[in-house]
Order: structure tokens, then C-alpha cells, then sequence
């Protein structure tokens, strides 16, 4: 007896990739169940909101309450404006990041200079350093600059995040791409301004894409900063989401899921939207061309 | 156009010394060849000249003036890289014209820019690739846009590093043949890096061997080739290699060769004798410069009377700093 020729594509039904095969299905129902459960949360009625069924008449009011004036009243929080102060502090944060980071990571891949290595590793340390670590001075010098609940304060403490990211991205684009590049330029006339600007950079757009959108994730998603050093004037998406549950007073589970969807929707279109460069972006880094 | 001299250039990267003291003048318009293995700083010298990279001590005077720290962009000098350096984002085209919209090396108008451009691509053969990204080209094609970039402008000094090295052997006879009859190259003083034999003798004005970054002879394409100084210059021209042969002096002649080859000269010393293969005993040395096709034809004169055309010997007491293996 022959084996049989399988086509290209085709796999062997053994007891081993029928396993393998339910393993994989396994792991995405079980954690793609909490968004699932989001999702069927957000559409409940309050009456319904703690049940445990996943049969109930769905409604779409928890969406309209979370953003309406009536929902800020019930609830105290006002959503639209933390989505608002969210946009602000997150784009603030990415944007300090690039103007700040690009230069220097094109410095640090560029030139080797004394301590470079050490300021590059500094900057790193920043990510390993547990956030609750820096919050009380953080709060104390807040409070003292007026930066508490303060947009600027927002962007300036999430910019502590997003600009590792962003220098350490970076960094590795700009050491891949040939000096020779930008050596060429120099001799075509062009001063290191204009070959940085010119040639380098347009060569690195996937790279800032890529870690333009990262750093926006991690400035949006960031909960402790904006819970410590906010308090209803700046207030992000995050924080805002929580207070849904309500502190001391009464929890609106479903309203909690509706706002939480709704914040994450952000990010998400952006990611959609500059998915092309993302793709290539954090290939290109990662492979030496 | 412009004379160049380098004064006791001395560069190092790291613990790796790079360039040696190394000094050297090129006459204007000269078309000067550097030659010598990968590794010996032929790149290396030629950034030191670009001012790509800075040199740890020496000078470098371009048309009499010191340029020594003076930034690429203002020394006038055209460079083209063994890695083309094509600007990937940009069409050929554009990448032809970027020299010319820099304002630093003339000003030119979009019509003098196609007229230029033109020019040189029709030259190079390559007027059908102008709206083609550098990613479209072979590599052969990459190397002549490359070399197109540089000839498009007027420069003091054209730097060549390794231009032919990319294209197929044909193509690389052919262009070498042309590279010669380059109008702006004959006018312009060249500063050309390979480590091909056939390419430096076949094109230069002037070779200078490199090795481990020091400059180890300097001259015209026939000294280096019939009087070199060691035997690493020796066997860094020729393919196959230079005939050595160890040989003893005794009644007045060199003698090797168990005895079938007797050359009169003064007794004394142990004696290096180095003979070009294809020159054989004839007159004149008839294989240059095309020794690649020559056979080998090994030891079958016999007994001449002093040293035949196409033969060297030294004593190892005269070129004391000469080593012979």
C-alpha cells in the first residue's frame, strides 16, 4: 500500500494535528471569551446586567448613555471629554516623542560617541522602572509645578513611556539603513541636515509609522499616571472607564463594557488604517536588507 | 580638476590600523589607480580623501588647498561607492540629478539638468532605465547609474571605488575599455580603487600597491608590472602568478633551476630572481598587458649573457625593506 500524494497544502489527519488543532481553537476561545463577554455585556439592559445568560433582548442604549449628557449625570463621568483629554494626551505624547526621538535616535544609530551606549540604556531603563515606583514624587512635584490634572502634565509624563519606544525603534531603522546613503548625499552637495532629512528619513517612514502607533498604544492604555496625577480635568479614557464601576456608589457593569469597547475603538482604527506600513515597518527593522 | 596629496596619512579603527603614514601626490588629471587586496584600506583612503570619515593624523591638500577636516560637501569631490549608494526612494533619473539640485556644485535649470543627464546616460547605455527605481536594476546597472551620478557634475577629483567590480566579465572588458575614453575622465584628476590587476594596469596613469595600509610602490603601470619592489607586489600582478625561484650565485652567474639557467652576475649574495611568465627570453616583454592569456612558460632559456628583457633579480642586501618569499 502507497502513501497517498498530498497536495500542497494539504495536511495528514493524525491524532497529533487534530490535537494540535483543538489546542489552537482552545486558546483563541478562551481568550478571545472576555471580549466576547464585553461585547454581550455592553448590550444589556441595566435590569439584565448581572445575569449570566446569553440570551436577552440586546440594546444599543448603553452606547448613547455612556456618550450622553444624561450619562454624565447618572454616572458623574464625563466620557466625551476623557476621550477628548485622551486624543490630547496620547497624540501630545506621541507627537513630544517623535520630534524629540527621531533626532535622537538617528543620533544614536548614527554616531558612537562617549557615554552614547550608557544614555542609550538610561533611556531604556526608564521601561524597566515599575511606574508606582516614580508616582508619589511624581504627585509632589506636580502638585508643586501646577501640572496636576493638566493636559500638558498628561502629555509630559506619558512622553516617559512612549519615547523609549520610539528612540529604541528607531534606532535599530536608522543602523540599518547604509551610511552610504547618506555619505553620498554629502558629497552631492547636500550639508547632514539635508542628507538626514532628505535621505534618511524618508527611508525610515515605515519605522516611525510602526513605532508612532505602538507608543500611541501604550500612551492610551496607560492607567496608573492618569489615575494618580488626574482628577476629573484630565481625566482619560482609562481612568474614566473605571469610575463606571462606580466608587461606593452604584456599579453599571454594562455601561462599564460600553465605555471600555468605545475606547478601544480608537486605537484600533488607527492600527486598520496604517496596517500597510505596520507590516512592513516592523519587518523592515527587524531583518537586515 | 585638481592635483591631490595626502601627507602622512595615518587612520585607525579601534586596534586596527587602517592607513600608515601614507602619502601620496596625484598630478592634475592624472588617472591614478590604487591597488591591493580587500582589507588593505583602499575604501579607507578614499573617505579620508571624500572627508566621509576623519583621519587620525597627516593632511590631505586638494588642488593646494588643506581640506583636512573640511566637511565632504565643500571639498568638490565626486565619489562613486562600491555599494552604489543609489537612493532607493528615488527614480534613476532623480537620483542622477541629485548632485545637480544641491546648488553646491553649480546651478543648473531643469533644462540643463535633462541636457546633463542625457549626456551621461547615453554614455553609460543606460537612457532606457531613467524612470526605474534603483530596486529594478541589475547590478550592473546599478554600478553604471552610480558612475553616472558622478560624471554628470564637474568635480576636482573623481573617486572610484571598485566600479567594475559588480559587472559580469564581459561587460567589465567592455567598460573598462570605455572608462578610458571618458572625455571627463581624461580631463579629470581620478582616484581609482580595485583589486584587479588588469583594471589598474589597463587604466592607470600611475599604480600605487596597497597593503595593509601602507603604500608599498608607486609607478607607472610598467615599473610596478616589470620592476617591482617585493615579491608582494610582485605576485599581486599576474595571473597566473610571478615565476620565483631560489637560485645561488656561484662563478659570476645566478644559477637555478638545477643548472639549466645561469645568469653572469657579481658574486656575493643570495639572489631573488623573479621572471613574468609569457616573457620568456624573448626581446622586450611581449606578453603585456594582456599577461592573463600567456602561458607559463617556465625555464627554457639557457645561459644568457646578462639579464634578459622581462627578468629581474635583486640582492637581498640592496632592497633591504623589500621581503622575498
Amino acid at each position: 500500500m502507497t502513501a497517498r500524494v498530498l497536495m500542497p497544502g494539504q495536511k495528514r489527519l493524525t491524532p497529533g494535528s487534530v490535537a494540535a488543532d483543538l489546542l489552537t481553537l482552545f486558546w483563541f476561545a478562551f481568550s478571545l471569551f472576555p471580549i466576547a463577554w464585553m461585547l454581550l455585556l455592553s448590550l444589556k439592559s441595566d435590569e439584565e446586567q448581572t445575569t449570566t445568560y446569553f440570551r436577552f433582548s440586546p440594546t444599543l442604549g448603553n452606547y448613547s448613555t455612556v456618550l450622553s449628557k444624561r450619562g454624565t449625570d447618572l454616572t458623574s463621568v464625563d466620557f466625551k471629554g476623557a476621550l477628548l483629554n485622551s486624543v490630547l494626551a496620547a497624540g501630545g505624547a506621541v507627537l513630544v516623542s517623535l520630534l524629540i526621538g527621531i533626532p535622537a535616535a538617528y543620533a544614536a544609530g548614527r554616531w558612537k560617541f562617549r557615554g552614547s551606549e550608557d544614555l542609550m540604556f538610561q533611556m531604556l531603563s526608564f521601561r524597566f522602572a515599575p511606574e508606582l515606583m516614580v508616582i508619589v514624587p511624581l504627585f509632589v512635584i506636580y502638585h508643586q509645578l501646577g501640572l496636576f490634572d493638566s493636559t500638558v502634565g498628561m502629555v509630559w509624563v506619558l512622553q516617559l513611556v512612549t519615547m523609549p519606544l520610539v528612540v529604541w525603534i528607531l534606532r535599530s531603522y536608522f543602523q540599518d539603513l547604509a551610511p552610504e546613503l547618506e555619505q553620498a548625499a554629502l558629497l552631492d552637495g547636500y550639508t547632514r541636515t539635508r542628507a538626514f532629512l532628505q535621505v534618511a528619513l524618508p527611508l525610515v517612514r515605515p519605522g516611525i509609522a510602526a513605532s508612532a502607533l505602538l507608543a500611541f498604544i501604550f500612551a492610551w492604555n496607560n492607567y496608573v499616571f492618569p489615575l494618580i496625577l488626574t482628577d476629573s480635568e484630565a481625566t482619560t479614557v482609562t481612568v474614566a472607564v473605571s469610575r463606571f464601576l462606580g466608587g461606593g456608589g452604584q456599579a453599571f457593569y454594562n455601561l462599564t463594557a460600553a465605555a471600555a469597547l468605545l475606547g478601544a475603538l480608537p486605537p484600533l482604527v488607527l492600527a486598520l488604517t496604517i496596517q500597510r506600513y505596520l507590516v512592513r515597518g516592523l519587518s523592515f527593522g527587524a531583518v537586515k536588507a | 580638476m585638481a592635483t591631490l596629496e595626502l601627507h602622512d596619512v595615518t587612520k585607525t579603527y579601534g586596534k586596527v590600523q587602517a592607513l600608515t603614514d601614507l602619502s601620496l601626490a596625484l598630478g592634475d588629471g592624472e588617472f591614478f589607480v590604487l591597488l591591493g587586496p580587500s582589507g588593505a584600506g583602499k575604501t579607507t583612503t578614499l573617505k579620508s580623501v571624500a572627508g566621509l570619515q576623519e583621519i587620525d593624523s597627516g593632511r590631505v591638500t586638494i588642488g593646494g588647498t588643506d581640506m583636512t577636516g573640511v566637511e565632504p560637501y565643500h571639498r568638490n569631490v565626486a565619489m562613486a561607492f562600491e555599494s552604489y549608494a543609489l537612493y532607493p526612494q528615488k527614480t534613476v533619473f532623480d537620483n542622477l540629478a541629485s548632485p545637480l539640485r544641491s546648488g553646491r556644485t553649480g546651478t543648473y535649470d531643469a533644462d540643463e539638468q535633462r541636457r546633463r543627464i542625457d549626456l551621461v546616460t547615453t554614455t553609460l547605455g543606460i537612457n532606457h532605465l531613467l524612470q526605474r527605481f534603483p530596486r529594478e536594476l541589475s547590478n550592473g546597472q546599478r554600478q553604471r547609474v552610480a558612475l553616472g551620478r558622478v560624471l554628470v557634475r564637474p568635480a576636482d577629483i573623481y573617486l572610484l571605488d571598485e566600479p567594475l567590480s559588480h559587472l559580469d566579465a564581459k561587460l567589465r572588458a567592455a567598460m573598462r575599455a570605455e572608462l578610458k575614453q571618458l572625455g571627463q575622465m581624461s580631463n579629470t584628476t581620478t582616484f581609482y580603487v580595485t583589486h584587479d590587476y588588469q583594471e589598474a594596469l589597463a587604466l592607470g596613469d600611475r599604480i600605487g600597491v596597497l597593503r595593509e595600509g601602507r603604500l608599498v610602490q608607486v609607478g607607472t603601470p610598467l615599473e610596478v608590472w616589470s620592476r617591482p619592489v617585493d615579491s608582494f607586489v610582485a605576485k599581486a600582478l599576474g595571473q597566473p602568478e610571478i615565476n620565483m625561484i631560489d637560485a645561488r650565485v656561484s662563478d659570476g652567474r645566478i644559477r637555478a633551476g638545477d643548472g639549466r639557467i645561469a645568469v653572469p652576475i657579481p658574486a656575493g649574495v643570495d639572489v631573488a630572481a623573479v621572471t613574468r611568465s609569457g616573457s620568456g627570453c624573448g626581446p622586450g616583454i611581449s606578453s603585456w598587458p594582456a599577461p592573463a592569456v600567456a602561458a607559463r612558460t617556465g625555464w627554457r632559456c639557457r645561459a644568457p649573457s646578462g639579464l634578459p628583457n622581462g627578468w629581474a633579480g635583486w640582492s637581498s642586501s640592496t632592497y633591504g625593506s623589500a621581503t622575498w618569499t
